[in-house]
C-alpha cells in the first residue's frame, strides 16, 4: 500500500499493524516533509531518522531543509504522551503519531488509568484533525495482556478511518503452563 | 528528661501522630523519643476540580488545615497556584493521598509520596547516624532538635553500634540448615534449630541482653527471619526482633520488575523499628562495598538505613533530590508530567548519542600514560549547571544561571568525593581511614555513576531528556578537546573511551611527563582530570571474530607499580566460572611479571605452561565443583524460552525439585556431559563428578586465555596444540618456535 | 534511557547488510577485498557518530577512502627506502 495514496484530509485517520507501520510512518514523514511542516509524536521511541533521510534524498537533494521541517517529540510515558497533546496547538501542521499506545501498554501503569489518560488523548486528537490531517498508527498488546485491547478498539472507534494493514495476529493457544511464547 | 545528645538511629510514622526517634545516646543509652511533626503536600489543576477536592476533604474525618498557596514548580515558568493539605497524622498521610490520587485522578500532586526522613532531614538537616541534641520531656516528647553535623563531615564521629549477626549454617536453598549462628564481637552461640522453643527462648534472652542496634543476618529477608516468625506464631513465644515494644516487623513481599530491557528481581524485605536489619545476601551493593558503606550510603542519601541497604543508587540519587527540592521550596512532582519539546529530526540525530568511543590501535603498546576525567558526568552537570530547569549550556566549565537543582544536589557529594580521593593518594597504608575511606568512597562512586542516567530516565520526578543529552554532548566536546591538547603536544593517542585517554609519546615513561598534558587539558575543559597511571605496557585486544576488528574498552595491563587492570574479559565478567577466572587472573599475573619488553617473551611461556598445568588439573578431576560453578541469569520466565538457555535449563530442574526461581534471578550450574548438558548447583544431591563436561570447560579455558595471549601472536588453535597433554611432554620447544610465518605484534614494536 | 537513533554501529551493520546481493555476486577474491573496504570504513566510527550525518554511508564511503590512501602513503614511503637501499 502506497503512502501517497492515503487520503489526506483534516481527519483523524489510524493505521493499525503488527509492528505499528512503523515503516510506512516514516516514509509519510519523509513525503511530508518534501513540501512542508510537520509534526510527529513518537510514542514508541521508533523514529530512526536514517531511512527517513535516505527516503528524502531519493526525491531531492535538499535533505537538511526538509529534515528541519520534521519538529519531532519523544513520549516515553503516557503521561508524557498525554501532555503533549493536551498542550498541542492546533495550526495546518499535520501530525503523525507513531505507535502511540506503546506507553499505554506498560505493565506499571494500570489498564484504568491508561484508559482515561487514552480518552484525554483522543480529545485532543480531533480536536487538532480539525484543522490538519491527523495519522496515527497502532500495534495491537501483545499477547499475554489481552485485557489492554481495549485500549486499540477505542482508539480505532475515535477514528474517522481506520485501516487495519496486516491480519492481526490470532489469539495464542492456552497451554498448561501458560501461553506459547 | 535531661538534655540528650547522641546519633540517630531510626526515625518512623506512630500510629498516632507524630513521629518516633531512636537515639544512641553518649551516655550508652538507646531512648525512644517522640516527635510532632508536620506533613504536609499540595494539590494542583483546574480551579473547579480543586474547589471539589476541598470541599471532600472538608467532609473527611481527619483533621486536616486547608489553604491556597503559590509554589514553584521548577519544569513550569512562574508560580503555581495550589491547594495546601497539613496534617498531623504522618502515618495516615500515605493512605489520605491514596485515597485522594484515586478520587481526583486529574489533579497533579506534590510533595505528596515522600517518605519520612526525607522531610525531616529537609526540616532539620538530620540523616541516619547524625549527631542529634535533643531536648525532651518526662513522657519523651521532643521540645528542640538541633543537628550537629553533616553527611559530607570527612571523619564523622564513630558511632558504637551493637551489632549482632545471625546466619543459618548453611545456604538454606541448598539444604536444610541444621543451626543458627549468632555472633557478637568475639562470641559466638549455636543454637539447634529442631529445638525450636528452647531455640525462640535463648535467642529471646540473647537479644534482650544485648539489646543490638544492628542486626546482620545471611538470608535474614528470604529464609531467617520469615523462619522465626513462623516459630513465634507456631509456639506463641514473642521474640522482639524490633526494639519498639508496639510494633512488630514490617514484611514486603517479592516481586520481579521490568526495568530498560531487563528483568530485576527484588526479595521479600523483613524491616524492623528501633533496629536495623540488614541481610548481607539481600543487600544491594554488598560485594562492592561492605556495612560502613551503606551507613554512609543512608547518610548521605536520608533514607533510613534499612532501606539504604536494600534499594539500588537510583532511589538514593532521587531521595537526595527530593531532600535538596523541599529544602529550596521547589515543589516534588508525584508524577513526572514534563515531556520532551520539540526538536528538528536532525537536531535528534546530533543530540541522541552517547559517549565518544573510538577503536584502539590494537596490539601491544609500551609506556602508556591513561588520563580520565573524575566523575565526567557529574563535573559536568555540576560545572556547566545542567538540570531540568536551567537552559542548554553555551559552554563548558561555567553558567551564567544560579545553579539549579541538581548542581545543588550534587555539588557537595561530588566535593567529598574529590577530597577523598585526594586525602587516599596521601595517606600511609597503615591508616585506620583508609579503609573507612575506601568503603565510603564506593558508596560516592555508585552514587555518582547513577545520577546521569538518572537524569535521563522517564520516570524520574526531575529527569530531562534534553539535560541528558546536554550532558553527552558536553562529554564529547571534553574528550574531543583532550585529544587535540594530546596531539598538539606530540602525544599519539591510542584509544579514547568516553571519558578517558590512552597516550603515548617517544622518551615519556614517567607520571611527571605527563604533567603538562594534564594541565592543558584542565584548562580547555574547566574540569577535574588526572592521570591513572603509566602503563609498562598495555594490549588492546582485537574482536574475536575478526583480528581486523578493533573492539573498544577490551584490554588489559600493567601500571609501573607493578598493578594489573583488565576490562572486558573473563575475570570481569559476572557469569563466568571462578575456575576460568582464577586461571586468567593468574596467567595475567604472570605475564605481569615481566619488568621490560625483552622479559614478556619469557612471561608468555610461563603462562602458558601455567595453563596447560590447569588444563590438566581439570582433566584430571583435581578441580573443586565449587570453582566450576557459572552463574547464569534467568531474563525471563521459563515458558518464555522457545530454546531453553542452559540457565532455564538449571532452572527447569531447580523447578522439579520444589524451588522457584523468578526472572531477574541468577541460576547457579555445572556444565555437564550429554543432555541436558547442566546440572543446577542449588538440587539437593551434588552432580557426578565424572560427568563434568571437561572438554566444553577447556574450551571456554582457552578462549579466555587466548584473549591474553593474542597480542603475543598466540592463537585459541595455538594455545589448543600447545596445551594438548603429549605434544607438550615430548617436544619441550620454546614457544616462539611454534609461531607462525606472520609476525606478531611483539616483533613490529618499535622501541 | 531515551535512545531512538540506532547506534553507529548498528547503521554501519545495516549499510553493510544493503550491499549482501552485490557481495555475493562478486568472485571471492574480490569479495575478501570488498570486505577489507568495510573493515576499514569500521575503524573510523566514532568519527562518523560525532559527524551526525543523515546518510551515514556517505561518511563510510570516506573513511574506506581515507584508509585507502593510508594506504598509497605506506607504499610510496616503503618504495622510497627500497629504492634508497638500492642506490646506496
Amino acid at each position: 500500500m502506497d503512502a501517497l495514496t492515503l487520503p489526506l484530509n483534516n481527519q483523524l485517520l489510524v493505521l493499525i499493524a503488527p509492528h505499528a507501520a512503523v515503516q510506512m510512518m516514516l516514509e509519510l514523514s519523509a513525503r511530508l516533509a518534501l513540501t512542508g511542516d510537520l509534526r510527529v509524536l513518537d510514542g514508541g521511541n521508533r523514529f530512526n531518522v536514517y531511512p527517513v533521510a535516505r527516503s528524502v534524498r531519493r526525491y531531492t537533494a535538499e535533505l537538511t531543509s526538509a529534515l528541519a521541517r520534521i519538529q519531532l517529540a519523544r513520549a516515553f510515558t503516557c503521561y508524557q504522551a498525554a501532555g503533549m497533546l493536551a498542550e498541542m496547538p492546533a495550526d495546518a501542521r499535520p501530525l503523525l503519531a507513531i505507535d502511540l499506545l506503546a506507553t499505554f501498554y506498560d505493565e506499571s501503569v494500570r489498564v484504568d488509568e491508561s484508559r482515561r489518560l487514552l480518552a484525554g488523548c483522543i480529545t485532543h486528537l480531533q480536536r487538532l484533525s480539525q484543522a490538519a490531517p491527523v495519522v496515527v498508527s497502532a500495534r495491537p498488546p501483545a499477547a499475554p495482556f489481552p485485557e489492554r485491547r481495549v485500549l486499540l478498539e477505542t482508539l480505532q472507534e475515535a477514528a474517522a478511518g481506520a485501516w487495519q494493514l496486516e491480519p492481526l495476529p490470532a489469539p495464542q493457544a492456552q497451554t498448561l503452563w501458560g501461553t506459547e511464547a | 528528661m535531661p538534655d540528650l545528645t547522641g546519633w540517630l538511629l531510626d526515625l518512623y510514622e506512630e500510629e498516632s501522630g507524630g513521629l518516633a526517634l531512636w537515639l544512641v545516646g553518649d551516655d550508652g543509652g538507646r531512648r525512644r523519643l517522640r516527635q510532632d511533626f508536620l506533613i504536609i503536600f499540595y494539590a494542583a489543576g483546574p480551579n473547579a476540580q480543586l474547589k471539589a477536592l476541598w470541599a471532600w476533604l472538608k467532609r473527611r474525618p481527619e483533621d486536616l488545615r486547608l489553604s491556597r498557596d503559590q509554589r514553584r514548580d521548577i519544569l513550569q515558568d512562574g508560580l503555581t497556584t495550589v491547594l495546601k493539605i497539613e496534617t498531623e497524622n504522618a502515618f495516615r498521610q500515605p493512605q489520605l493521598f491514596q485515597e485522594i490520587a484515586r478520587e481526583f485522578p486529574e489533579l497533579d500532586y506534590y510533595d505528596a509520596d515522600v517518605g519520612i526522613t526525607l522531610r525531616h532531614a529537609a526540616k532539620y538537616g538530620s540523616f541516619p547516624l547524625a549527631r542529634c541534641y535533643a531536648r525532651a520531656d518526662e513522657n519523651g516528647l521532643v521540645s528542640e532538635l538541633r543537628v550537629l553535623d553533616s553527611p559530607w563531615e570527612l571523619d564523622p564521629s564513630r558511632v558504637p553500634l551493637r551489632v549482632l549477626s545471625l546466619r543459618p549454617d548453611c545456604d538454606p536453598a541448598h539444604a536444610e540448615p541444621q543451626e543458627l549462628i549468632a555472633a557478637h564481637e568475639d562470641r559466638e552461640y549455636h543454637f539447634s534449630l529442631e529445638s525450636e522453643r528452647p531455640l525462640l527462648i535463648n535467642l529471646r534472652a540473647l537479644l534482650s541482653r544485648l539489646d543490638p542496634d544492628l542486626l546482620l543476618t545471611a538470608y535474614g529477608d528470604t529464609w531467617l527471619l520469615p523462619r522465626l516468625l513462623e516459630l513465634v506464631a507456631k509456639h506463641n513465644l514473642p521474640l522482639p526482633l524490633s526494639r519498639d515494644p508496639q510494633r512488630g516487623v514490617m514484611h514486603k513481599k517479592e516481586g520481579s520488575y521490568f526495568s530498560y530491557g531487563q528483568i530485576i528481581y527484588r526479595g521479600q524485605q523483613i524491616l524492623l523499628y528501633g533496629r536495623c536489619h540488614i541481610d548481607g545476601r539481600n543487600a544491594m551493593m554488598w560485594q562492592d562495598y561492605d556495612l560502613d558503606g551503606a551507613l554512609e550510603n543512608a547518610r548521605i542519601t536520608g533514607l533510613p538505613i534499612q532501606t539504604a541497604a536494600r534499594v539500588s543508587p537510583g532511589t538514593g540519587i532521587s531521595s537526595m533530590q527530593i531532600i535538596t527540592a523541599l529544602r529550596n521550596d521547589i515543589l516534588v512532582p508525584w508524577r513526572k508530567q514534563a515531556a520532551e519539546r520539540p526538536k528538528t529530526a536532525a537536531d535528534l540525530i546530533r543530540y541522541d548519542q552517547g559517549g565518544l568511543v573510538y577503536q584502539p590501535i590494537t596490539g601491544l603498546h609500551f609506556d602508556v600514560g591513561m588520563i580520565d576525567f573524575i566523575s565526567m558526568y557529574p563535573s559536568i552537570m555540576v560545572r556547566s549547571n545542567i538540570s531540568p530547569e536551567t537552559p542548554f549550556p553555551e559552554r563548558l566549565g561555567s553558567s551564567d544561571y544560579p545553579p539549579g537543582l541538581i548542581p545543588l544536589t550534587l555539588g557537595p557529594l561530588l566535593e567529598k568525593r574529590v577530597a577523598l580521593k585526594q586525602r587516599a593518594l596521601s595517606l600511609p597504608a597503615w591508616d585506620p581511614r583508609k579503609r573507612l575511606d575506601k568503603a565510603r568512597s564506593a558508596a560516592h562512586k555508585w552514587l555518582l555513576v547513577t545520577c546521569f542516567g538518572y537524569l535521563g530516565y522517564k520516570n524520574a520526578r526531575f529527569g530531562r531528556i534534553e539535560a541528558h543529552e546536554a550532558v553527552t554532548t558536553w562529554g564529547r566536546e571534553a574528550l574531543l578537546r583532550a585529544k587535540e591538547a594530546a596531539e598538539e603536544m606530540g602525544f599519539e593517542v591510542l584509544h579514547m573511551y568516553v571519558d578517558g585517554l590512552w597516550v603515548k609519546q617517544k622518551g615519556f615513561s614517567q607520571p611527571e611527563d605527563f604533567q603538562p598534558l594534564l594541565e592543558e587539558v584542565a584548562a580547555r575543559t574547566s574540569l577535574p582530570v588526572a592521570l591513572d597511571g603509566v602503563y609498562r605496557w598495555v594490549a588492546f585486544l582485537p574482536s574475536r571474530l575478526d583480528a581486523r576488528l578493533p573492539v573498544p574498552n577490551r584490554y588489559f595491563g600493567v601500571f609501573q607499580d607493578g598493578s594489573v587492570k583488565a576490562r572486558g574479559i573473563d575475570l570481569r565478567r559476572r557469569d563466568s566460572a571462578p575456575f576460568i577466572a582464577d586461571v586468567q587472573r593468574e596467567m595475567l599475573r604472570c605475564l605481569a611479571r615481566a619488568g621490560t619488553p625483552e622479559a614478556l617473551r619469557g612471561q608468555v611461556d610461563e603462562a602458558v605452561g601455567l595453563l596447560r598445568m590447569r588444563l590438566r588439573a581439570l582433566k584430571e578431576g583435581r578441580v573443586p565443583l565449587q570453582d566450576l560453578i557459572a552463574g547464569k541469569k534467568l531474563s525471563k520466565e521459563l515458558t518464555g524460552y522457545r530454546v531453553p538457555s542452559p540457565g532455564a535449563r538449571a532452572a527447569m530442574q531447580l523447578l522439579e525439585a520444589g524451588k522457584t526461581v523468578r526472572p531477574g534471578q541468577r541460576v547457579r550450574l555445572i556444565f555437564t556431559r550429554g543432555q541436558p548438558g547442566v546440572h543446577a548447583w542449588d538440587l539437593p544431591e551434588l552432580p557426578d563428578p565424572a560427568a563434568i563436561d571437561t572438554d566444553y570447560y577447556t574450551e571456554l579455558m582457552l578462549r579466555a586465555a587466548s584473549s591474553l595471549l593474542q597480542p603475543f601472536g598466540l592463537s585459541e588453535e595455538d594455545l589448543r596444540i600447545l596445551t594438548c597433554d603429549d605434544l607438550g611432554e615430548q617436544m619441550n620447544l620454546p614457544l616462539h618456535a611454534w609461531r607462525r610465518e606472520q609476525p606478531s605484534p611483539i616483533y613490529l614494536e618499535k622501541k | 534511557m531515551g535512545r531512538t537513533l540506532p547506534s553507529i554501529t548498528q547503521a554501519y551493520m545495516q549499510e553493510q547488510a544493503a550491499f549482501t546481493r552485490f557481495r555475493r555476486a562478486l568472485r571471492r577474491a574480490d569479495q575478501l577485498a570488498l570486505d577489507d573496504l568495510f573493515a576499514a570504513a569500521r575503524q573510523h566510527l566514532s568519527a562518523a557518530a560525532y559527524a551526525a550525518h543523515a546518510l551515514p554511508m556517505e561518511t563510510f564511503l570516506l573513511s574506506m577512502l581515507l584508509e585507502e590512501h593510508k594506504e598509497v602513503l605506506r607504499l610510496r614511503r616503503e618504495l622510497d627506502e627500497l629504492r634508497g637501499a638500492l642506490n646506496a
